[in-house]
């Protein structure tokens, strides 16, 4: 029973996240669909592609998460047979599952059109880039929101959070790798990119472990 | 008689409040009514018991569990309703049902239809526009519908309406037809208390202030109208809490009473003109103004 207590509260989660899930894929997926029409198109898809993978971070966050507590409906699920850790680590996993996998058919869809398509073999590591900022992005609103009810600390996440592209977008522009050239000299994963990519997985894993470490430290969970 | 639950010596400390050596134990075929003011330490005392906060000292044995470290397991046979608990506002009744039901084998289908018809409550309607009354039958039906051996209630009367009342306390009486259950019910309204509880707790300020069988309380709680003719003073007697005299007129309240009490006044030259039992919420009250009195002191 403690054991199989944790599929349905991930079932349950995944069931009322699957809006955000689909909507995501839908509004991603029509950023994807425009990049193989030209410049501006490319341009505008990518911006949507961005703007679906950051959405769905923030909504399934607020709605997995801060709304629960907020509507006190984790105290519900709380009095079920479970323990604040497995509340924890179901609440977790369903979470990771309804951003990742979306998240993950959005980017490995859009890097093999660039990869199929005319589009300049350049812009992935860009692409792989800006989509994995938007997973620390994620991993630290996730985080903040599992240890903290703080409306302020989240309202920083979300400013700090939608303040950073400003400067990332051109700076990965500026890597060795990154080129819109249609037929680039050299590789476009350099160990400048890989570096840049390792870097926002270790943020993120870091974010998300430390709020587990929080967690397991508070006394009360109500 | 197979115990439910258990605390004993509990205690919390937080900056502006703390719960001390609080000690209730609730048996099979019991329910407990445990009653305080705002603030006195029963949503406190109920969370520590469902491991929903932790205690800083004392033992919690819940179902025979060890509490908090064992509550998972503890928690397959106790369901726990609150007026602040929440549900998924945009999730139907019937998905609420439907997703409890998956989870308890214990859960009997064919009950929670008949306490949906009973509290006319529709399974597609969205949690989002149900009235508070509405949401607590829902709380309710998805507790009694898991079976389970204790039901834990953090003031679920509160904010209904009196129909709505008299429909969730006759839902409550008829679970305890059944022997092996038990309810622990926290409330501020006495009335509700005494309508269906057995067993008391007094809570003040964080301290258990006293606690009883509800027939114990009610027998030995008496107020006595007094006339006290000039130059007649009035004894200490023990067993009386409190004389409130204004001119000839006194009004004694008993908290030990004996047939020796109202003898003891009249052999004194009082004349005792009535001995009247008191209302739950009057012996509440009175207990809650002695145990400040005696702190204060």
């Amino acid at each position: 029973m403690s054991a199989s207590i944790i599929r349905p509260l991930i079932l349950k989660d995944l069931y009322l996240l699957r809006p955000m899930m689909i909507g995501a894929l839908a509004f991603g997926g029509f950023g994807i669909a425009l990049m193989p029409f030209g410049e501006t198109p490319f341009f505008v898809g990518w911006i949507l592609l961005f703007i679906a993978t950051v959405l769905l971070g923030i909504f399934i966050t607020a709605v997995g998460v801060v709304t629960e507590r907020k509507d006190r409906v984790h105290l519900f699920v709380l009095t079920l047979p479970t323990s604040p850790a497995q509340y924890t680590a179901a609440k977790l996993a369903a979470s990771a599952i309804a951003f990742l996998v979306p998240w993950a058919i959005l980017l490995s869809t859009a890097l093999a059109l660039i990869a199929t398509t005319g589009i300049p073999d350049g812009l992935m590591p860009f692409l792989a880039a800006l989509l994995f900022y938007a997973l620390c992005y994620y991993s630290l609103y996730l985080a903040v929101a599992l240890v903290t009810d703080s409306v302020m600390w989240s309202t920083l996440v979300i400013i700090v959070g939608n303040t950073i592209p400003v400067f990332l977008i051109p700076a990965l522009f500026r890597m060795p790798g990154v080129s819109a050239d249609p037929d680039p000299s050299g590789p476009v994963w350099t160990a400048n990119v890989l570096t840049v990519l390792a870097c926002e997985v270790a943020f993120s894993a870091a974010a998300v472990g430390f709020a587990l470490y929080l967690r397991s430290r508070q006394r009360d969970f109500i | 008689m197979s115990e439910l639950l258990e605390l004993d010596g509990v205690e919390r400390t937080y900056p502006f409040f703390a719960l001390r050596d609080v000690c209730l134990r609730l048996d099979a075929g019991q329910i407990m009514g445990f009653v305080g003011p705002n603030g006195a330490g029963k949503s406190t005392t109920i969370r520590i018991a469902m491991g929903l906060i932790s205690h800083d000292r004392g033992d919690v044995r819940l179902l025979g569990h060890s509490m908090p470290g064992e509550q998972a397991v503890a928690k397959q046979g106790v369901a726990f309703v609150s007026d602040d608990v929440g549900l998924y506002s945009y999730a139907t009744v019937g998905w609420h049902l439907e997703w409890v039901a998956s989870i308890f084998p214990s859960w009997d289908a064919d009950y929670a239809s008949a306490l949906m018809r009973r509290f006319n409550l529709h399974p597609e309607k969205r949690v989002k526009g149900l009235s508070h009354g509405e949401r607590v039958k829902v709380l309710l039906t998805l507790a009694l519908a898991r079976r389970p051996r204790l039901l834990v209630l953090d003031e679920p009367t509160s904010g209904l309406d009196p129909v709505a009342r008299h429909e969730v306390l006759a839902e409550l009486m008829a679970v305890l037809q059944d022997e092996r259950r038990g309810i622990l019910f926290s409330s501020h309204n006495t009335q509700d208390v005494e309508q269906i509880s057995d067993r008391i707790a007094f809570i003040d300020r964080g301290r258990i202030i006293d606690s009883s069988d509800k027939e114990v309380f009610l027998d030995r709680w008496r107020r006595l109208e007094l006339e006290l003719p000039d130059g007649v003073a009035l004894p200490s007697l023990p067993g009386v809490i409190d004389v409130d005299a204004t001119g000839h007129l006194a009004v004694a309240t008993v908290n030990a009473y004996t047939p020796d009490i109202p003898a003891a006044y009249q052999c004194a030259g009082a004349r005792v003109h009535g001995v009247q039992r008191m209302t739950l919420e009057e012996i509440f009250v009175a207990t809650v103004m002695t145990s400040r009195k005696e702190q204060a002191q």
